[in-house]
């Protein structure tokens, strides 16, 4: 009988390890579209004074755009080191850097990420406002670097 | 279902299938005989007693039909199946010695025509290790009389095999003589 | 000297035993004493017959031994499968509670707005954000 109640809890033992893991499982694969950017989406999207856009759709196709993701954080002083810290990470390896720093901290960016797959072009832009508000854009999208600059030179007529 | 469980849900069966066994057996000995039968093999399906809507219908059913074995093979015809047993161990060659194997394997013929609960309550406890108070236990009946199936079946193997090696040496001498 | 007592106790075994009063270790210890190779003479004819008792006995063992490895095998496999099915399941209540906003859509402090204007206004206004003096940089990438 103690025998068999050993195993028991062995495989009980077990049973919830298995769980445990199965749990973490989904959150692990959450995160995983590859950039630490992702994590200020996900982290800061619900909160208050925050404003959060996902298009994916022929909206934007007009745009060469797949995929058009932007956060925007009112009073960012806790995010930005944050972000800022992400930016470092995800910019190593990219195809074009464009930043602007100022007082020895990043104000803007522009960041061409390397292609992920069959030409998506990845974009990351970055803005402080004077009024202390940040912006984040993440772009995939066929478009190329020269496109996208054209748009955003072009920002009145979208 | 366990022995305590056991116990509880099916001993208490035992007068009524005593009864019923009675009516259709001749000797009452034959009648206590079957009925320990049934409760062996009750417990060997013991997992699946579950299962079952009736277990008092079960049963019933069981002492039914090993009833009904009996009268189809009523005196245990002993020297036939010893015939069955001797083509089988290989007697046809009385000049090769028995192997061992042989010998093993003839104990196994012979285990198999044992009356059927002497040949289960020796497996039951010199194959399987259960102890004489548990099969006392499992078919209701007292140790003493568990202890007499035992020492029968133990006997009629040794009985049987003795006679048979020891026809076969008299056959093996004879044959030399005329060799 | 010990031999004899030995013989001596095995005859006593032995009859215990045609009497059916031995008990299972004993029974055991019979056995034992007659898988080995030296029996004295008078018992030999025993021999076989615990020696089909210990075969059978194998037997019976390795037959449990495959069940419960089968019934090991099973319990893994389903608790494998069960565990995946909670994956599953975590994973869309995860995701769904994460993402109350699927597809396209803006939240602002937290709730959605999935109506075409209000995702275009927020859109264009997140863009002009970036795009807003960045002269100096253009300039640059002009220059390249």
């Amino acid at each position: 009988m103690n025998k068999k109640r050993g195993i028991m809890k062995k495989r009980i033992r077990f049973l919830l390890l298995m769980l445990i893991l199965a749990g973490c499982f989904p959150v692990v694969c959450e995160a995983q579209s590859g950039l630490r950017i992702a994590s200020i989406f996900d982290r800061y999207g619900k909160q208050k004074g925050v404003a959060m856009v996902e298009l994916s759709t022929e909206m934007l196709e007009t745009y060469g755009m797949e995929l058009y993701k932007s956060i925007t954080i009112k009073d960012s002083n806790r995010a930005l080191q944050e972000i800022r810290q992400c930016l470092e990470a995800d910019k190593k390896g990219a195809k074009k850097i464009k930043e602007v720093v100022e007082g020895g901290q990043l104000i803007s960016g522009y960041y061409q990420l390397p292609v992920r797959k069959e030409d998506i072009n990845r974009f990351i832009l970055f803005k402080l406002s004077k009024k202390g508000s940040t912006t984040l854009v993440y772009i995939e999208g066929e478009l190329e670097s020269d496109d996208l600059i054209t748009l955003l030179f072009m920002k009145k007529d979208l | 279902m366990n022995l305590e469980q056991f116990k509880i849900n099916v001993l208490p069966l035992r007068e009524k299938l005593l009864n019923y066994s009675r009516k259709m057996t001749e000797e009452t000995s034959d009648a206590e005989d079957i009925v320990q039968e049934a409760f062996l093999k009750l417990w060997r399906i013991r997992e699946k007693l579950d299962e079952y809507r009736s277990i008092d219908a079960l049963a019933t059913e069981i002492v039914k039909n090993l009833c009904l074995d009996r009268w189809r093979s009523p005196a245990h015809a002993s020297s036939i199946e010893l015939d069955e047993i001797k083509a089988q161990a290989g007697w046809d060659n009385p000049e090769r010695a028995l192997v061992e194997q042989d010998q093993v394997r003839l104990i196994g013929k012979i285990m198999e025509t044992l009356p059927p609960l002497q040949q289960t309550i020796i497996r039951m406890k010199d194959i399987e290790g259960y102890e004489s108070k548990e099969i006392a236990e499992i078919t209701g009946c007292d140790i003493q009389a568990v202890r007499m199936n035992l020492s029968r079946a133990r006997k009629k193997v040794r009985e049987v095999f003795l006679q048979l090696t020891n026809e076969r040496k008299e056959n093996r001498n004879g044959n030399r003589r005329f060799a | 000297m010990r031999e004899r007592k030995i013989e001596m106790e095995i005859d006593d075994l032995l009859n215990k035993y045609f009497e059916g009063e031995t008990s299972c270790k004993e029974e055991q210890w019979i056995r034992d004493y007659f898988s080995k190779e030296e029996v004295p003479a008078h018992l030999l004819c025993y021999k076989p017959m615990f020696a089909y008792f210990k075969n059978e006995i194998s037997i019976e063992q390795n037959k449990k031994k495959i069940i419960s490895g089968r019934k090991k095998f099973i319990y893994t496999l389903s608790s494998i499968a069960a565990c995946a099915v909670i994956a599953v399941g975590i994973s869309t209540f995860m995701h769904s509670s994460n993402d109350s906003c699927t597809g396209n859509y803006v939240m602002i402090n937290g709730k959605c707005y999935t109506d075409e204007a209000t995702i275009k206004a927020y859109a264009k206004a997140s863009f002009q954000e970036v795009a807003t003096s960045k002269d100096e940089v253009f300039a640059e990438l002009f220059n390249d």
